[in-house]
């Protein structure tokens, strides 16, 4: 018969036996998680590779290969466009990256088309924590765009009340206090990369954990349409005997672990297994050999990467090309594509470019053009009219108005995607 | 002329005095066993202003190093993440520590290494390998051989002892970490292990595929020999309760193994 100390106990010991079950069943609930990673059937596909922050540049690549109209909305149809990783770092509108890519997902969606914004390697050491490390990854606006609003009001309230303004936002906001924001904004940085673990530091990455962690972790390291694979770092001979499912569900749930972590959200020993993607070099968000190996014995390990996944293409990024000709962006005999040209300004050269992939995945061809050194200060609608003007008067022989309803089917896009010929300049 | 003969004695001594500074100095670039002159190198040199980055993950660059008459390269290490506050760790004390251990153990694989303050931040510093070299991966897969394989095939075996003791990484059962261990195979095939920023997980249980089938009987004897209370006085600056616990347990079951092997295959099979 249980007495009443009995049901003391339980009353006591059921809530820290349950804390733990309940965790244990979230996490194997990510693990349940069906999110799709094969496609089949896609006629056609765009891959953009790293921006670190550059959002404008992003929408001209878009704009320039039609994927959205001038107010920003999904113009593609049922067009895949996969953002191939590291949109954050280095740069300084990550936030309006993200925030873009989100609509168009949902927008894509609708038109039965898809957005698939693969996890990248920059993602990996934010949700980690680890950007704060590095001098040159996290730059001011990227830091103020992620904290918490309500923190950020309590940090800047004493320049503002010297100043008697109360919203920084506010275009018709003082100047002076607006750059003397900025400029404390810069220390409050200087400093939080300094010391190590901060109140700065903590409150940015919780911003950016509750307005963007999950989402991110909603997402892929890798993917296949049709015979392509799609993946930031690229999969290594090792990585390759494993599912594409089995890479994505474990690469997600060790950085599920470490975002707990660090938000001090896990109980200790409740996840003490082994990590399989967060420590190695050579984890699919980091592994640079397709970009640096050369030669046939190297093609042969390549040949039979490719075998394991079934595949006949590796879209990959992560290490820079420097872009002389369109054919820089392939390698053995095309079966690797490096699309990671530099695209952000944060980089002192690169180019605009993207992957076009059509007639399901057996014709594939680089489009590029050199970024804009020196950009006037004339707005980017009205320069992108003048971009689309002469763009349309050289190549398409469509006024440009007529482009939305050709579902990016009529027009000859050969001389367009052979690389350099299109300059803005 | 009196003068002349005090100048000149002046200028030798000056002379010879330099010249033994130079050769002493000179004796920290080729002598392995100067750890203790090294560590002062570490501590003395003025680091260059050009970093070029190495790490992936990891804060971690390739330094220049100077004390006015030796000029060597460095290796620069700020990233600081440790257990239990971060998954996963990664700290360059974890490096220091496991050099500390090396020490303790004479085995002479990790390269020097001390802590520093850089740019306003703690870090470590650790001696570059210089001379050109390999990585046991290359190695295996281009199945080149040592001039003395006995020894070098030894010196691995020694390795593996010592990468049970520090657990090389939280994920040795999946990554081999055979590109941090280096070879100097133009100059006497001298191995280092580098890049123990991830070592010291609190696991009380030996590492998988480091499987150990061999030992010196000099590390034998140094493990027998090595008192706990020498570890934690040693490491308590780098490690955590855990951490430490976990090595003295480690220690404990690496003497076991090689203590059944013995048993198994007879001492002259085991010991070399």
């Amino acid at each position: 018969m249980a007495t009443r100390s009995d049901s003391k106990m339980c009353r006591k010991y059921i809530p820290s036996l349950l804390l733990p079950l309940f965790i244990f069943i979230l996490l194997t609930g990510l693990f349940a998680e069906n999110i799709q990673c094969v496609w089949t059937g896609v006629e056609r596909i765009v891959a953009v590779g790293d921006l670190h922050g550059d959002f404008n540049n992003f929408v001209r690549i878009l704009k320039y290969n039609m994927i959205i109209d001038n107010q920003n909305h999904w113009a593609a149809g049922k067009t895949h466009l996969v953002q191939i990783g590291d949109v954050m770092d280095r740069g300084t509108h990550a936030k309006r990256i993200f925030d873009l890519l989100k609509d168009l997902e949902i927008q894509a969606e609708k038109a039965g088309g898809k957005v698939h914004v693969l996890i990248g390697n920059h993602e990996e050491l934010n949700i980690m924590n680890r950007s704060f490390d590095f001098d040159l990854y996290v730059t001011v606006e990227q830091f103020m765009d992620f904290i918490p609003d309500g923190y950020r009001q309590k940090r800047e309230k004493k320049i503002r009340r010297k100043r008697g303004d109360s919203d920084s936002e506010n275009p018709n906001s003082d100047l002076s206090l607006r750059s003397e924001l900025r400029i404390f904004w810069e220390n409050v940085l200087k400093n939080a990369k300094k010391k190590r673990n901060s109140e700065d530091q903590r409150q940015y990455y919780k911003g950016f954990i509750d307005k963007y962690g999950e989402w991110i972790l909603g997402h892929n390291v890798v993917i296949k349409i049709n015979n392509i694979i799609f993946v930031h770092g690229g999969i290594s001979l090792r990585n390759s005997t494993k599912t594409l499912k089995y890479i994505n569900d474990h690469y997600r749930l060790e950085l599920k672990e470490s975002m707990l972590q660090n938000l001090n959200k896990r109980p200790p020993g409740i996840m003490n297994h082994r990590l399989e993607f967060l420590y190695d070099a050579n984890a699919p968000l980091w592994y640079r050999e397709f970009a640096q190996q050369e030669g046939d014995e190297f093609e042969k390990i390549v040949v039979e990467i490719l075998k394991n996944l079934e595949a006949e293409h590796m879209v990959t990024a992560h290490t820079p090309v420097a872009l002389e000709d369109a054919k820089d962006m392939s390698k053995f005999d095309g079966k690797i594509w490096i699309i990671d040209t530099s695209i952000s300004e944060a980089y002192k050269k690169g180019a605009l470019s993207a992957l076009i992939i059509e007639d399901f995945g057996k014709d594939i061809k680089p489009w590029w053009m050199p970024r804009n050194k020196k950009k006037k200060s004339a707005p980017v609608e009205y320069s992108k009219r003048i971009q689309d003007i002469v763009h349309w008067i050289v190549y398409s022989g469509m006024p440009p108005f007529f482009r939305s309803s050709l579902n990016n089917k009529a027009i000859e896009k050969k001389d367009v995607f052979a690389g350099g010929e299109v300059n803005e300049n | 002329m009196k003068t002349r003969a005090i100048l000149v004695i002046l200028a030798l001594t000056c002379f010879i005095y330099g010249s033994w500074d130079y050769c002493h100095s000179y004796s920290i670039d080729t002598d392995d066993n100067k750890q203790i002159d090294l560590e002062k190198y570490l501590k003395k040199a003025a680091i260059g202003p050009e970093r070029i980055p190495i790490g992936n993950r990891t804060d971690l660059y390739l330094v220049n190093l100077d004390d006015g008459k030796i000029k060597r390269t460095g290796v620069l290490r700020f990233t600081d993440k440790t257990r239990p506050q971060y998954y996963p760790a990664d700290s360059y004390k974890y490096t220091i520590a496991a050099y500390e251990l090396d020490k303790l153990l004479e085995l002479n694989v990790v390269p020097p290494i001390v802590e520093r303050q850089d740019s306003g931040k703690k870090a470590s510093l650790q001696m570059g390998v210089e001379s050109p070299f390999l990585d046991e991966r290359t190695r295996q897969l281009k199945k080149m051989e040592p001039p003395d394989p006995e020894t070098f095939h030894n010196t691995l075996d020694e390795l593996y002892v010592f990468e049970n003791l520090v657990y090389c990484s939280a994920l040795c059962e999946y990554i081999d970490n055979l590109n941090d261990i280096l070879i100097e195979h133009e100059k006497d095939w001298k191995v280092w292990r580098i890049d123990l920023s991830q070592a010291f997980a609190p696991y009380s249980e030996l590492i998988s595929n480091r499987e150990i089938t061999r030992c010196s009987k000099k590390l034998y004897q140094n493990l027998l020999g090595l008192e706990d209370k020498v570890i934690r006085s040693k490491v308590k600056k780098y490690l955590n309760k855990d951490e430490i616990d976990a090595v003295l347990k480690r220690k404990k079951l690496i003497i076991e193994k090689i203590e059944a092997l013995i048993k198994e295959k007879g001492e002259e099979k085991v010991l070399f």
